[in-house]
């Protein structure tokens, strides 16, 4: 049973997990960043306690060891980082740092940081605290798996004066700025980095952010309390003093109807991941909101490994994104709550390229590609074959996670049965621990989100065994375009590469983008602020309660 | 008496090696690693996994040992009463069960207390009455607690009284008004069995040439249900009660998911998903425990309740 959602730095098949949520944005029917919110309007009134329902409360609530999004929520408020993201346009904004440069060879940056901001523990921020806090994401190793990732190749950081620091890497690493905006590198107070981590993980710490912990009950509740000398908010958040409400009380509550129940009967003022089931309702209901973020990774695809035999020719790899009715596997799966893919990214993700007019339903040209990849005869069993009488069949290997995951893979085997393709599929316990070119089957999924372009080098590359789908088998230009992600800096040169290698996974085939994964929120009409930022966490300190 | 007790506390210890044995062999035969769940997190997910990484924990955990050294520790540190840390979240087991233990205490004795109080007042309810049609009436309604799946019965209940009339909290514990719904639910299949068979074994007395002769005698029906029949009827009830305090557990998983309360039912499916040996080794070394001591206690009521029953060890 999965009852958190993670990040998603590599779930296989889990991919389709719905309760995966990390990197969210906002669209659909609400606010996102500055946009005012479809709940109360009016003053903001300040005291009261929220109470929000998780689908499961965090074991930790140290977002630097667990890259599950309820820890990386509660990491939020208790802490803050360098930089804040644009939830509408994925731009870096100051935060703790008022700005940054990065040198050249894009190994070395530099930034300016606030000086009017103190820890919970009375500590001030500064540049020697950025230092210990980045040292301690690297002493940590694999108890910071994302932070650690985010850093990988880190020489040191050179505290240049009292508010200013250099960030030193060995290789160029583009992807860290954007890095620094996420909640695997908040910054605690130096005082609490020596912590055991399994203490750290209890909460045996002091950030800057605009809560501190009041209780926590692993895997059951957190209470938080306001900071009243907190006046260094995200530049998302409208409030830029202490938080409106006095007291957050998060509870998880795994039953999605009993979730939903809890809120439509006042017990609860907001809660997350609104099952499905009772979207519709909810949304009718004018005594609530619901707000629908999609998460901006990888739009979540199968993918045909390269080093299937079977799938040599780039046209049956293409042939089976055309043969995929994705419409349909969103509205018969995911009841219509996720989106279709239409591209390599998701909507959300600030590199996203519409790629509708290739990621399309399209089952004659899909029967072209088939018959022009050799693939020219239907069998009785109504599967094609090559001219050597070999069957166009293909197995996918998955982790047997959820059971909207196993409804996808059945309703795929229908839908490319349809042009004469087999698909087998074959669920097993674990995957076993393999590099990428020795991956069972003929075809992945895969899931992970990032709100940067970062995440196509991690997963379309040939340059990590364990995450990178091209692995042993490089596609030379293409790992050309997605190795020069990290050595640019300029990030609208960033974006016309990350197009360009968009476009060439779609036509040569290395990926079938299937659908865009959604969270839903949904709130009691009288519940005002509500805002998320980039990877759809709600801004605590922004919301207030309304008569 | 006193060898009874002996023979019996030998025959328990058997009972827990053989718990503790099948529930080994059932983990390792159910496919899972529990060292890529926790490189990994629950469900599959997480980050990506360094092979020598894994390898590193797996040696760490001594999970690279041979089967028969595994089992061998499994066995034998459950013995000496070590139950090392969780692999899950690392602290010590004793503590992962001890903050888990509390709520689920509550909510078992609330749900046994009320198995107890409703079944057997639905049961002699039953026998009182006059007519045979109202008698199987009331006993067939009891029957239906027991029909109903529990997670079924607790959406309802919440549905009802939590969301619709507003009376009790949905989620939490603490609270007596958090344990109403729960303890509800977790109790109506027990209500429904016990009051079957308490019920039955009444009728049966109450056809027994005795309860004949003391209402012959001029007893009324009550007195005859009370004082003759009761205690002979309670024997088979008093064994079946003995083993739902046993199997409270099972009945906590599905209660404390739905009423989003901690405890040890959680606790039980938490640790079979992650395959957190040492916190599943704890957890059916408890059950186990509590099976042997509560049938114990209830073979040595026997004789109290029925003093034509003597204890022998052999």
């Amino acid at each position: 049973m999965s009852l958190s959602p993670p990040l998603g730095l590599r779930a296989r098949t889990s991919a389709t997990a719905i309760a995966v949520a990390l990197t969210v944005a906002l669209t659909g029917c609400g606010a996102g960043g500055d946009d005012a919110s479809a709940g109360a309007t009016g003053e903001p009134v300040d005291g009261g306690t929220v109470t929000y329902a998780f689908t499961a409360a965090p074991d930790c609530v140290d977002a630097r060891q667990r890259p599950q999004l309820n820890s990386r929520l509660v990491g939020r408020q208790l802490a803050d980082t360098l930089t804040e993201q644009d939830p509408e346009t994925g731009e870096l904004l100051p935060w703790l740092a008022t700005s940054w440069t990065v040198d050249e060879e894009v190994r070395a940056f530099t930034f300016e940081l606030r000086d009017d901001v103190t820890f919970s523990d009375g500590e001030r921020f500064d540049a020697e605290a950025v230092k210990a806090n980045l040292d301690a994401i690297v002493e940590l190793g694999a108890l910071a798996p994302q932070g650690g990732s985010f850093l990988a190749g880190y020489e040191r950081t050179v505290v240049d004066d009292e508010f200013t620091v250099t960030v030193e890497f060995a290789e160029p690493n583009a992807q860290f700025l954007q890095a620094t905006a996420t909640q695997s590198l908040i910054q605690l107070s130096p005082d609490s980095l020596g912590n055991d981590p399994a203490d750290l993980c209890r909460g045996d710490f002091s950030g800057s952010g605009p809560f501190t912990l009041e209780s926590f009950r692993p895997e059951s509740t957190v209470e938080l309390t306001r900071r009243d000398d907190y006046a260094w908010a995200s530049p998302l958040a409208e409030n830029q003093g202490a938080a409106h409400v006095e007291r957050l009380v998060l509870e998880g509550v795994p039953e999605g109807s009993v979730r939903q129940g809890s809120l439509t009967s006042g017990q609860v003022d907001l809660i997350e991941s609104v099952p499905a089931s009772g979207q519709a309702g909810l949304e009718a209901d004018d005594r609530f909101v619901v707000e629908s973020v999609v998460l901006p990774g990888i739009a979540i695809p199968y993918i045909p490994l390269v080093h299937s035999p079977t799938l040599q020719h780039p046209d049956t790899r293409r042939a089976l994104g055309l043969a995929l009715d994705r419409e349909a596997i969103v509205q018969a799966v995911y009841g219509g709550v996720s989106e279709p893919a239409t591209g390599v990214l998701t909507s959300t993700n600030p590199g996203h390229v519409d790629q509708s007019d290739e990621v399309r339903y399209d089952p004659e040209a899909a029967v072209e590609l088939l018959e022009n990849a050799g693939w020219d005869t239907v069998g009785e069993d109504g599967v094609r074959r090559d001219a050597e009488g070999e069957r166009l069949s293909l197995t996918l290997t998955y982790e047997n996670s959820s059971p909207e995951a196993e409804q996808q893979h059945q309703l795929a085997q229908a839908q490319w049965a349809e042009v004469g393709v087999e698909l087998v599929l074959d669920p097993v316990a674990d995957m076993p621990f393999v590099d990428m070119d020795e991956y069972p089957g003929d075809i992945a999924t895969w899931s992970q989100t990032r709100a940067d372009v970062d995440v196509i080098r991690l997963v379309y590359s040939s340059f990590h065994p364990e995450m990178s789908m091209l692995y042993g088998h490089p596609d030379e230009e293409l790992d050309g375009l997605l190795a020069s992600l990290q050595t640019t800096a300029d990030s609208e040169e960033r974006l016309a590469i990350a197009e360009e290698a968009q476009r060439l996974i779609v036509e040569r085939g290395y990926s079938v983008p299937v659908y865009d994964r959604v969270w839903a929120y949904g709130y009691t009409a009288g519940l005002g602020g509500f805002r998320t930022d980039i990877e759809g966490k709600p801004l605590l300190n922004d919301v207030w309660l309304g008569s | 008496m006193t060898r009874y007790v002996l023979v019996r506390v030998v025959n328990g210890l058997f009972v827990l090696w053989a718990a503790l044995t099948a529930s080994f062999l059932v983990l390792h035969l159910v496919p899972g690693d529990p060292v890529a769940v926790m490189l990994r997190g629950a469900g599959g997910e997480g980050t990506a996994v360094d092979p020598a990484a894994a390898d590193e924990l797996r040696a760490e955990l001594g999970l690279d040992q041979p089967v028969y050294r595994q089992y061998l520790e499994f066995v034998g540190d459950a013995a000496r009463g070590e139950f090392g840390t969780s692999f899950r979240s690392g602290d010590e087991v004793t503590a992962v069960l001890g903050g888990a233990l509390p709520a689920t205490l509550e909510l078992a004795g609330a749900a046994l207390l009320l198995t107890l109080v409703v079944g057997v007042a639905a049961a002699v309810a039953a026998s009182l009455l006059p007519t045979a049609p109202l008698r199987s009436a009331v006993l067939s309604s009891t029957v239906v607690g027991n029909a109903l799946p529990s997670f079924w019965t607790g959406i309802i209940l919440l549905q009802v009284f939590s969301f619709g009339l507003g009376w009790f909290p949905a989620f939490g514990a603490g609270d007596l008004s958090q344990l109403v719904l729960p303890a509800i639910t977790l109790a109506l299949p027990g209500i429904g069995l016990l009051t079957q068979v308490l019920g039955r074994g009444l009728r049966a007395a109450l056809a027994e040439p005795y309860v004949r002769t003391a209402r012959a005698k001029g007893a009324s029906r009550a007195r005859a249900v009370f004082v003759h029949a009761l205690r002979n009827a309670a024997i088979p009830a008093m064994t079946l009660f003995g083993l739902m305090i046993g199997g409270i557990v099972a009945g906590a998983v599905v209660t404390e998911t739905v009423f989003a309360r901690e405890g040890v039912g959680r606790l039980t499916a938490e640790a079979i998903g992650t395959h957190d040996f040492p916190v599943i080794r704890a957890l059916v070394f408890l059950a186990g425990a509590l099976y042997v001591v509560v049938n114990l206690a209830v073979d040595l009521i026997y004789p109290r309740v029925d003093p034509r029953i003597v204890l022998r060890s052999a």
